[in-house]
């Protein structure tokens, strides 16, 4: 199987369509639409409920807060009898719980079943904010000093700045698709910086391997070259697998686990598009950037 | 070969005893999974230190003056005290007094005529230390009253105490159990007034002609306002004593003023009582014995206690000596009642004061668990009903169901005969996985079944880039046999490499995660070791007894 593409000639183009993707989707993301941030990050309360009884929608169950509590927010889940109420920090939160269980079972009694209750005060919310940051920033500098004691360092240049890379593209899609951030997607998001740089390691390797026999023979790009072609199938098939479970994931799992498939099926395919495109791009320029000095 | 069939009655070894341990032994489901009230209750240390510092500072007071010392003046700023006096001499005796009482807790820094003691900060973590335990050993006992099943209540760093209780039913009462202080304190009445006006008059305070303050309830406690020509201001005060002293009244340094909060008949508050008392209390919540539910004379809910012999004794004495005169009993800083001794009291004795009945039953158990050191907030809850958790453990199972189908579906059709081969391990290492879950103990949590699942996708890539480079090696030219070896040996490397940043990143969020991201942490991380074991070293088993037995079926 001789089939050959020169990933490598094509980079520039590569580098255009991903800053495109990333300013794109930051622009409209975090500046025209603005980022959403979950009640881990913000602080304040959230009940689901399901209620079992005819004609009740979410103006019904707002109008029970009016005047009461400040701020409510009600949400219809997907198509069932199940509503979520959001409040913000206003005050102690503990009692603007007991206040919204108080109503809602003083109006719905019986045929009311509280599903969930989360009450985040406003310390924890900006402590999980700023661990959540310091957490993906830990991760990309654990990653980096491993691979560059297994790689040279350049190697781990071009990897972890595929990796940035790869983390600023999926917070920038889920954000322009307006989903909420929450810990399970921290979560997403490290296991995507831990996931994708597989692939890169794949090819990191095979280049490692090519340049033993071939440096003497055959210019730096084209070792790189073909070793993206020699391994671009298990690239491909290995996150093709994981696919598969992410997006059973992303179907089956309800909630919570969506906004998490959500992020590792964004982070894998842009994951696997760095591998192949960017990340070994980046070590042929540093390379021969590195040779014009000299 | 030998060799093989040793590795062979391995394998097989592992997978029964992993058999055996997946179906005898459960694996721990998290309170997301279980349906529970998660919470997580911050101490108050900070107060609780200004409090010992206030007490301190009356101590240091009584001490100098009582040696004949004047203290010009003694104030305190957060949690420092400064000290003003005459001569330089006192200063010198003041401060050989001082750290004869105070050496442990205070560094003294003295400056001309003055003398500041700041908290050591050897007695600050020392003291937050001791104020956590303490508090933890309170919490646990009142989850024990409430009669909560296997509640864990276990210290989250400084001063943070995480409490869960599994299949609880009422997360509004166990969370009031849970975070009243419940300092109980009996202390002596000077005096009472209706409103706040009447206070200032009586503590030698005037109110300006013409103007009249009101009280006015708040979920904070009572809000003053000064009413003047028709305008309304707000006086803002940190403490009654503050609001007498702002109108040219004082109360003593041995006193303080309390509230006790009037309440409707839906237990609103509609107004207070100021009570003058004095700050030493004749008795604590420390002497009582036990506290129950029961009725006063009206008919209406209270709580009976009964006190200790040592605590018997000083209410006798007491109450012998001060009959005609009343008695408040504090709570959490709240006068509850203020009944008049009518005749000397012993151990028995009862505190009513417009509660419910579930009220009356509530504050017995925190009465009887004894006082928290310090006021703790409550600042996380989670609580999930048990019909969600169910529903959460059922779509786990679907799409980790759908998930191994399609995958292994994949690797037979892709990888054919090798492609089956992976399957097998595939199937080990879901078995192992949760056997080894179960052996350890883990806790399996919402994350952690997505976690479950992912690693169900990501324990096929060793085996891919495994294959991958067999079929690499066969187009080569190379034979069946040293092919696979190859294959082996060359990926091993990378798998090691990508399987470790992997865990790298899983490292990171458990240190950073709360429960249930921990959860997806450590399950990720197991299924990393246990794919690593069954993708490569299982793998190879089968495939060499494949290709060394029937190599005509080795199809890749």
């Amino acid at each position: 199987m001789e089939r050959k593409f020169d990933f490598i000639g094509k980079r520039h183009v590569a580098y255009i369509l991903s800053l495109i993707l990333i300013a794109g989707s930051w622009i409209y993301g975090a500046f025209i639409k603005g980022p959403k941030f979950g009640i881990d990050f913000t602080g304040g309360t959230l009940v689901e409920i399901r209620v079992n009884e005819e004609g009740v929608n979410t103006e019904t169950i707002r109008n029970l807060f009016k005047g009461n509590i400040e701020g409510v927010s009600v949400q219809n889940v997907e198509g069932e009898n199940a509503f979520m109420v959001k409040a913000p920090v206003i005050g102690d939160p503990n009692e603007t719980v007991a206040e919204i269980r108080k109503i809602l079972k003083d109006r719905f009694d019986g045929r009311l079943t509280i599903l969930k209750v989360e009450m985040i005060g406003p310390t924890i919310g900006k402590e999980l904010r700023e661990k959540g940051i310091m957490a993906v920033i830990y991760a990309l500098i654990g990653i980096l000093i491993y691979v560059a004691w297994r790689f040279e360092p350049i190697f781990a240049f071009g990897a972890v700045l595929a990796l940035i890379h790869d983390s600023l593209a999926t917070v920038g899609i889920f954000m322009s698709v307006g989903r909420e951030f929450s810990l399970p997607v921290i979560a997403a998001l490290l296991t995507v910086i831990g996931y994708s740089i597989n692939d890169t390691i794949v090819v990191y390797d095979r280049i490692r391997e090519n340049m033993k026999v071939l440096l003497r023979s055959k210019p730096f790009e084209e070792i790189v070259n073909e070793s993206i072609n020699q391994t671009l199938s298990r690239t491909v098939i290995t996150s093709l697998t994981t696919l598969f479970v992410v997006l059973c994931l992303y179907l089956f799992g309800g909630g919570v686990i969506n906004d998490f498939a959500f992020v590792l099926l964004v982070g894998i395919v842009v994951g696997t598009y760095s591998s192949i495109f960017i990340a070994s791009a980046i070590v042929v320029d540093w390379y021969r950037y590195v040779k014009k000095e000299k | 070969m030998k060799n093989l069939k040793w590795k062979l009655i391995f394998v097989l070894a592992v997978l029964i005893g992993a058999l055996y341990v997946a179906l005898t032994k459960p694996i721990n489901l998290g309170l997301d999974l279980k349906g529970g009230t998660h919470l997580v209750l911050q101490i108050d240390t900070e107060k609780a230190l200004e409090n010992e510092v206030s007490a301190a500072m009356r101590e240091i007071k009584r001490r100098l003056e009582s040696e004949n010392i004047p203290v010009v003046s003694i104030r305190r700023d957060g949690k420092r005290i400064e000290v003003e006096l005459l001569t330089a001499d006192e200063v010198n005796k003041a401060v050989k007094l001082i750290k004869e009482d105070y050496e442990r807790m205070f560094n003294v820094k003295v400056g001309g005529k003055r003398i500041e003691l700041s908290l050591k900060p050897s007695y600050v973590s020392k003291e937050i230390d001791r104020l956590a335990e303490q508090a933890l050993e309170t919490i646990r006992n009142r989850v024990d009253e409430l009669g909560v099943a296997e509640p864990v209540i276990v210290r989250n760093g400084k001063n943070r105490i995480i409490v869960e209780l599994p299949g609880v039913k009422n997360p509004e009462r166990a969370k009031k159990v849970i975070g009243k202080v419940a300092n109980l304190e009996f202390k002596e009445v000077v005096d009472v007034a209706r409103s706040p006006e009447e206070l200032i008059t009586k503590m030698g305070g005037t109110i300006p002609p013409g103007a009249t303050i009101t009280v006015e309830p708040s979920p904070t406690g009572p809000k003053f306002y000064l009413i003047k020509e028709g305008k309304r201001e707000e006086i803002k005060v940190s403490s009654f004593e503050e609001l007498v002293k702002r109108f040219g009244g004082k109360v003593p340094e041995d006193q303080q003023v309390l509230i006790q909060e009037i309440k409707n008949k839906n237990g609103k508050v509609v107004g207070y009582n100021f009570f003058v008392v004095k700050r030493e209390p004749i008795l604590t919540g420390a002497y009582l014995k036990d506290a129950y539910p029961s009725r006063d004379e009206l008919g209406m809910p209270a709580v009976s206690f009964v006190l200790n012999s040592e605590g018997a004794r000083i209410f006798e004495n007491y109450t012998a000596k001060h009959i005609g005169t009343r008695l408040a009993i504090v709570l959490d800083n709240k006068v509850q009642s203020a009944p008049v001794i009518r005749s000397q009291i012993g151990a028995r004795g009862q505190i009513s004061g417009q509660f419910s009945y579930q009220e009356a039953r509530d504050l017995s158990i925190v009465l009887r668990a004894g006082a928290l050191p310090a006021p703790v907030k409550i600042v996380e809850e989670t609580t999930v009903g048990p019909s969600l958790g169910k529903e959460s453990v059922e779509k786990g199972i679907k799409a980790g169901v759908a998930g191994i189908i399609i995958v292994m579906l994949f690797m037979m059709v892709y990888y054919k005969t090798a492609g089956v081969i992976a399957d097998l391990a595939l199937l080990m290492n879901v078995i192992l996985l949760w056997a080894l879950m179960a052996l350890i103990g883990a806790t399996l949590t919402l994350p952690g079944i997505a976690g479950f699942i992912l690693t169900i996708g990501m324990a096929v890539d060793a085996n891919v880039i495994i294959f991958e480079r067999i079929k690499e090696e066969l187009r080569k030219g190379r034979n069946l046999f040293p092919a696979v070896e190859a294959g082996f040996s060359r990926a091993w490397g990378t798998i090691l490499d990508a399987n470790i940043t992997t865990l790298i990143a899983a490292a990171v969020l458990f240190q950073f995660g709360t429960g249930p991201i921990k959860g997806f942490a450590v399950t990720l991380s197991l299924g990393i070791l246990t794919s690593m074991f069954t993708a490569v070293f299982v793998t190879k088993v089968l495939l060499d007894l494949l290709v060394r037995y029937k190599p005509s079926l080795f199809r890749i």
